[in-house]
């Protein structure tokens, strides 16, 4: 039995799975239950006998992460606990009340989904018994776009056309036929809305449900790492994984197998943990986590950080350590990078919201992100003999860095801003600490940033295990040929802008213009020309001698920008409200869409076409009317300045060694 | 003590008193009150606090205690055990739990018995207008707006103080 989707139902929960061969659909009655405690139970003598009497609820001790608690166990739902919370003004500690249904249904009975019984929920190697369909809507995600052709790939690819009555009827009839259990569909939280109308005006069935009816998700905007962002409305059909392939973050990361992986380790179903962000699939795993272990899950965040000293707390309040570079072009460096770093210090540090003030005990916190920090330091082994595990390793990744920042996220349920700040602190000591092995072994430190030192000078796989010794911590390591750390407005070098090649003759390339998600396709495309072309070079000379081609990729790009389509200089940005104080792009942008009858969201990315930028006038990408030259000449001049700001080391090097030779002759 | 910090004189022993003043003024308060409760202070403020940050580095230590939601400020309220409480308002608290301001003003009215307790707000907002029917005075300190400047240039002039008295 391989579970591939569930949902809770008025009366239980619903499975569907594969199971020898042929897909059973299997429907159990299952009753919630939530714990509550209060501080003083004999002021709400009142309300408890209510509660008794209307919903049979019974005293009880359960168990928490700071300890065992005495309360009452109901069997009702969550309106019921929102009831209590209210009559009891608020006083009501409430456990185990927004658990997804179905995934304690799973948890509680020793089960994941996307697994045969008796595997290990932690493998990265795992048979897929899903038959898959890929449908496309050929059209971009757009209101005005017709819904006249669809292809689907299934062993073979098909084509529909017509009038959106026909392509629908014919897109239904070839997933009845086929009966794929995995659809990959881009935008299909876009285009579902729209196939799921013309099906009911055409009287067609539900398309791609198994049961005919769909489980919806709503529309969100929320704030994520100080970005707003979007999550559309999406219709979930019952019986069918459905993975919107662009939208998606999980799949865009990690593919089906990153889906699936992410589905057993939370225990929610494929099509939730394709729709999920990391943090939501770390807090999910959490949750499932301490359910398996008979400890409750606390509906509210009302566990706060202790009295602090006003002088502590200025000292404890930092984030990561970062050691400022050079602004400059450096030959031979090593990069050595923390293999999750955060994540390692949970786990050797044992911190815990409930170990702050009891440190003897063994937390939470470390003993669920152990299992998962060992997968993926496997895994991340493993992707280099096998790439299929690449994915896998990547959606581990997400949720393990994730799982650092979510420890001071103000509603994580197992939270504290305590553990945030000592896993902060102590990776600061690690950093500094290796800057200290690195310089006593007399290797050059040129930057650090939070987890990872670039050092320049002989002995750097010494220094590596030094390092690890001294920590405990196991590195990675990158060699350079060459790395360029740029300058920032004021000069002084920029902690996260540089590119260099590797020693392998790969260029990696960090927070400039060609890695920048705003940036236009056209300056993109020609930013990686230029990094592709000085990719040939390993060393000084070599690179000397490109400078020439190099500037006649750039003129021909200046050259090319008056006849460049309007869509490649199309400007990406995530908008995080409607309306903007004073004249910004982002507000216009958001008018000028508005103005042609489309909506839009917080955390939605617009995309617009600068047609003159001292006048703040932009057009929405797909109907755009001109463009200011001058405005894109100057990002064009900005993303060559990025690269010539090597050759402009070079020369002052050049400079500078025919300065010393004048003088020592 | 300075002109500008007469409202303090409003603020009684054993009542739960709202201050909504500018924000030097809110400044200026709790450097009053450092001062004068010192150890016995509990000041209560949010993820980022706009006084705390310019008190001077040598002033008095005391307590401080951070709310990141409004049930956690429920439970810092109840655990308080000090005789004053300075609390900082936080509109963002109530981003996604506006039904607990009034629960928190009545846990800042239920705590005033045994403490004095100062809620310190530089604006006016819905959170407050609810929890001002729990308290039992509102000092409004405004502001006078000098021609032919900038709102965030406002002059620091006192232009009327307005006590509310609620205490029984």
């Amino acid at each position: 039995m391989w579970i591939f989707d569930a949902r809770a139902t008025r009366d239980g929960v619903e499975f569907w799975c594969r199971d020898r061969g042929s897909v059973r659909h299997h429907a159990v009655a299952y009753t919630p239950s939530f714990f509550f405690s209060l501080t003083d139970p004999h002021l709400h003598c009142g309300l408890l006998d209510a509660i008794e009497e209307r919903f049979g609820a019974a005293e009880c001790t359960f168990e928490t992460v700071y300890g065992p608690v005495d309360g009452y166990r109901v069997c009702a739902g969550r309106r019921a606990a929102e009831a209590i919370e209210r009559e009891t003004r608020y006083a009501a500690r409430l456990y185990n009340v927004d658990v997804r249904l179905e995934q304690r249904y799973l948890v509680e009975r020793g089960l994941f989904p996307c697994a045969y019984p008796g595997e290990p929920r932690c493998a990265a190697a795992f048979e897929v018994p899903l038959s898959s369909m890929h449908v496309t809507v050929d059209a971009p995600p757009r209101q005005s776009s017709p819904l006249s052709q669809v292809t689907v790939k299934h062993g073979r690819t098909e084509t529909f056309s017509g009038s959106p009555r026909t392509v629908v009827a014919d897109l239904l009839a070839c997933v009845k036929a086929f009966d794929p259990d995995l659809i990959l569909f881009p935008h299909a939280d876009f285009w579902m809305h729209r196939i799921a109308e013309q099906a009911e005006d055409s009287g067609l069935p539900a398309p791609f449900s198994r049961t005919g009816c769909f489980r919806s998700l709503g529309s969100r905007s929320y704030w994520s790492y100080g970005r707003r962002e979007y999550r559309p409305a999406a219709l979930i059909p019952d019986g069918r994984i459905l993975i919107d392939t662009e939208q998606s973050f999980v799949y865009r990361e990690g593919g089906v197998r990153g889906v699936l992986i992410a589905s057993r380790i939370t225990g929610l179903a494929p099509n939730l943990a394709a729709r999920y962000t990391p943090g939501t699939l770390i807090s999910a795993y959490e949750a499932a986590e301490a359910l398996r272990r008979g400890i409750a899950v606390p509906f509210r965040k009302w566990d706060a950080e202790g009295v602090r000293g006003c002088a502590e707390l200025r000292a404890a309040d930092r984030g990561g350590l970062i050691f400022q570079p050079d602004p400059a072009l450096h030959f031979r460096v090593a990069q050595i990078d923390f293999t999750s770093l955060y994540p390692t210090i949970i786990v050797r540090d044992n911190l815990s919201p409930e170990t702050i003030r009891a440190p003897g005990r063994r937390g939470f916190l470390p003993e669920v992100l152990e299992p998962l920090l060992a997968f993926r330091i496997a895994t991340k082994q493993q992707k280099k003999s096998d790439p299929s595990c690449a994915g896998i390793d990547c959606v581990l990744k997400w949720m393990l860095v994730t799982c650092f920042g979510y420890t001071g996220y103000k509603n994580a349920r197992f939270g504290q801003i305590e553990v945030h700040e000592r896993i902060t602190a102590a990776a600061r000591e690690i950093l500094l600490r290796s800057k200290e092995i690195a310089e006593e072994m007399g290797l050059s430190v040129l930057h650090g940033i939070v987890d990872c030192l670039w050092v320049q000078g002989s002995g750097v796989e010494e220094f590596k295990r030094r390092v690890e010794a001294a920590t405990g911590i196991s590195t990675e390591r990158e060699d350079y040929d060459w790395i360029v750390f740029l300058p920032q407005a004021d000069g002084t070098g920029a902690c996260n802008r540089y590119y260099g090649r590797l020693s392998g003759g790969e260029v990696k390339v960090r927070g400039i213009l060609a890695r920048r998600r705003d940036t236009p396709a056209y300056i993109r495309e020609m930013q990686r020309d230029l990094l592709a072309a000085m990719g040939e070079a390993a060393g000084p000379a070599e690179l000397l001698a490109l400078e020439e081609q190099a500037r006649g990729i750039c003129r021909r790009y200046r050259d090319g920008l008056a006849g460049a389509d309007p869509e490649d200089l199309a400007i990406r940005r995530r908008i995080s409200r409607l309306t903007y104080a004073g004249n910004r792009m982002e507000g216009a942008a958001v008018r000028a869409i508005q103005r042609r009858g489309v909506e839009v969201a917080p955390g939605m990315e617009v995309a617009f076409v600068v047609r003159d930028a001292a006048r703040v006038v932009v057009d929405p990408a797909w109907d755009a009317g001109g463009i200011d030259a001058g405005y894109y000449g100057a990002l064009v001049e900005k993303a060559w300045g990025e690269v010539a700001f090597a050759f402009r080391c070079l020369h002052e090097k050049n400079n500078a060694a025919i300065e010393a030779n004048a003088g020592n002759t | 003590m300075n002109v500008e910090l007469r409202f303090l004189h409003a603020i009684a022993q054993g009542t739960f008193c709202m201050v909504i003043a500018p924000e030097h003024l809110c400044f200026l308060a709790l450097e009053g009150f450092v001062r004068e409760g010192g150890a016995g202070l509990l000041y209560i403020c949010g993820n980022f606090s706009r006084i705390l940050g310019r008190l001077d580095r040598c002033c008095p230590e005391f307590r401080v205690r951070r709310a990141f939601t409004a049930h956690q400020l429920l439970a810092i309220l109840e655990e308080a055990d000090c005789r004053l409480i300075v609390l900082e308002h936080d509109p963002t608290l109530y981003d996604d739990a506006s039904d607990l301001a009034l629960p928190v003003g009545l846990a800042c009215a239920d705590r005033a018995r045994i403490a004095s307790l100062v809620l310190l707000a530089a604006r006016a907002d819905p959170a407050l207008q609810r929890m001002a029917q729990c308290a039992h005075r509102i000092v409004s300190v405004e502001q006078q707006e000098v021609p032919g400047r900038r709102a965030r240039q406002l002059s620091p002039l006192v232009r009327e103080q307005q006590t509310l008295d609620r205490a029984p």
